[in-house]
């Protein structure tokens, strides 16, 4: 990570706004470098660059940052393709329909989004289809604008 | 102090010849009227002091096996997940043996009363001053933390008991408990004597078999004294597995004793599973487990892969206050492990106080503490350092 500290981190940060998770959430999965790596590997180099300038730029205002995205990463020729599958591979651990990983599958985003688990993979235990899921407590909110502060901690 | 090996799908507690040899040791000064109440009582207390010491090393021993990267140390993990499991089975005993003298297992409870100490605050030392040498912390998988964990299961070679249980140390786990068994066995004398029995049959508040699947061998109810002598000798036999005479008595060539290894023995103390690790080998069938003998006690069988480096370097020791101080986005991931960690000592505080049937309900949370864990030590929180798991009661 500390070479490419300064584009994993904005690699990230976007991620946050496509996904809807948090940074933490995303850190989590321990995907970031994996993905990021794919990132850099299946595409050219310069879309990629521009992505990410363009992603910094965007970042850059917070407030109108969901519109920013919609026009300039999810409505552009451009980027539109590159922008769907990072969703995608945050979401279902694929790119373009190829699993990442062993991990990437386990860690995709769509079980917890369905608060399920991956078929054959982070068990619940014996009989816990018997209750509902275990929420102690109400999940928070997430607000676009608290999301976005710097990543402090990497 | 005394080991157990399994040979065959038959478990076989091998105990020193030394190993409760001069019990029952009845206090003539016992008077039922008076120090009894007052000596049950304080019986009771260090059997609670029994039930914290087996919890305060799971939270160790949970870091170390959650900090192991996935598909990686396979067989680091299958041992130390062996161990953890034991020490759940060993928590749960105890309790049965609370229940059976009458006392009352307090474990979420105990953290939401005054004394709020059931939960070690790490880096700590084990309770019941055990070992007062030796410190135990929330870390990831290393040499270093096998080590610790190695002389948590250490077997004592003083054999000089304390005979008060108030202000005594214990040189280890097992005379810890020989100190217990030792009261268990005067006090049920002391009742005998006057036609009375210090446990009582409460068989609703025990943890049976049923309510516990699959994990880390047999779980014993206990509704008499030769139980307590049986979970007791359990308890003991699974951790430290060996004679303090290890250590204490001349090395005889061959002893059969000491030959306690090999591929027909499915199962050997924790010590050793730990030398196991930190070696990265097995015991060899002809390997003794005396000190002073040719193998030293180490494994010397076959070698197994150890990966040191494929480990989520979780920093040591985390607490929710400085990630709430220092690391205000971690705090909230750091909180639901702690709630979740929380609602299983709850789980576990009211199936072991007359409702078993809800330690069932207890196995998702105990998965999920541990997806929760591992979600942490894939957060990076600078100088190479991850988040780690937050054993700490919230309410």
């Amino acid at each position: 990570m500390e070479a490419n500290n300064k584009n994993t981190k904005t690699f990230l940060q976007i991620s946050v706004h496509l996904t809807g998770y948090d940074e933490m959430d995303l850190l989590g999965t321990g995907m970031l470098e994996s993905y990021y790596d794919v990132v850099i590997h299946e595409n050219n180099l310069h879309l990629v660059s521009e992505f990410l300038t363009t992603s910094e730029k965007i970042l850059g205002d917070l407030p109108n940052i969901n519109d920013k995205i919609r026009q300039q990463l999810i409505d552009d020729v451009k980027f539109n393709s590159l922008t769907s599958n990072i969703i995608m591979m945050w979401y279902m651990g694929t790119w373009n329909g190829n699993v990442v990983s062993p991990q990437s599958y386990i860690q995709g985003l769509v079980w917890k989004a369905a608060d399920t688990h991956p078929p054959g993979a982070k068990q619940p235990g014996y009989g816990s289809w018997e209750n509902p899921p275990i929420t102690i407590h109400p999940p928070v909110a997430v607000k676009p604008a608290a999301k976005a502060e710097t990543l402090t901690t990497v | 102090m005394a080991f157990e090996k399994s040979v065959k799908g038959e478990r076989q507690t091998l105990l020193p010849d030394d190993f409760l040899a001069d019990l029952p040791v009845v206090d003539e000064t016992l008077s039922i009227e008076d120090d009894f109440d007052k000596k049950l009582s304080e019986l009771k207390k260090q059997l609670q002091i029994a039930l914290e010491l087996e919890h305060s090393t799971i939270p160790p021993y949970l870091c170390a096996l959650y900090s192991i990267k996935p598909g990686t140390n396979l067989m680091p993990v299958e041992i130390i997940k062996s161990v953890v499991l034991e020490e759940m089975l060993h928590m749960i005993m105890v309790a049965n043996l609370i229940n059976a003298v009458g006392g009352k297992p307090r474990i979420g409870a105990k953290e939401q009363g005054e004394d709020r100490d059931f939960v070690p605050n790490y880096p700590a030392h084990l309770p019941g001053n055990v070992d007062p040498s030796l410190t135990i912390n929330l870390e990831c998988f290393s040499k270093k933390s096998i080590q610790t964990f190695w002389r948590i299961e250490h077997p004592s070679s003083d054999r000089n008991l304390p005979t008060e249980f108030s202000a005594s140390q214990y040189g280890s786990i097992g005379e810890f408990y020989e100190a217990l068994l030792k009261n268990i066995i005067t006090l049920e004398a002391a009742a005998k004597a006057k036609g009375r029995s210090i446990f009582h049959k409460n068989p609703d508040k025990q943890v049976k078999p049923e309510h516990y699947y699959g994990a880390g061998g047999k779980l014993f109810s206990v509704e008499n004294l030769e139980d307590a002598i049986k979970v007791i000798k359990e308890i003991v036999g699974q951790g430290e597995g060996t004679l303090g005479s290890i250590f204490s008595t001349p090395y005889r060539e061959g002893d059969p004793k000491y030959l306690i290894f090999g591929p027909d023995v499915e199962e050997y103390a924790h010590y050793f599973r730990f030398k196991e690790v930190f070696y990265e080998r097995f015991y060899a069938v002809d390997d003794s487990a005396h000190r002073d003998s040719p193998n030293k006690g180490l494994p010397t069988g076959e070698r197994f892969n150890v990966d040191w480096d494929a480990v989520y370097k979780m920093k040591p020791n985390p607490t929710l206050a400085d990630y709430k101080k220092n690391m205000p986005g971690v705090y909230p991931k750091a909180r639901e492990f702690s709630l979740t960690y929380s609602a299983l000592l709850n789980n576990i505080n009211d199936a072991c106080n007359g409702n078993p049937d809800v330690l069932s309900k207890g196995i998702p949370l105990m998965y999920q503490l541990k997806y929760q864990a591992i979600e942490l030590m894939n957060i990076p929180i600078g100088n190479g350092l991850m988040a780690g798991p937050t054993f700490e009661y919230i309410q």
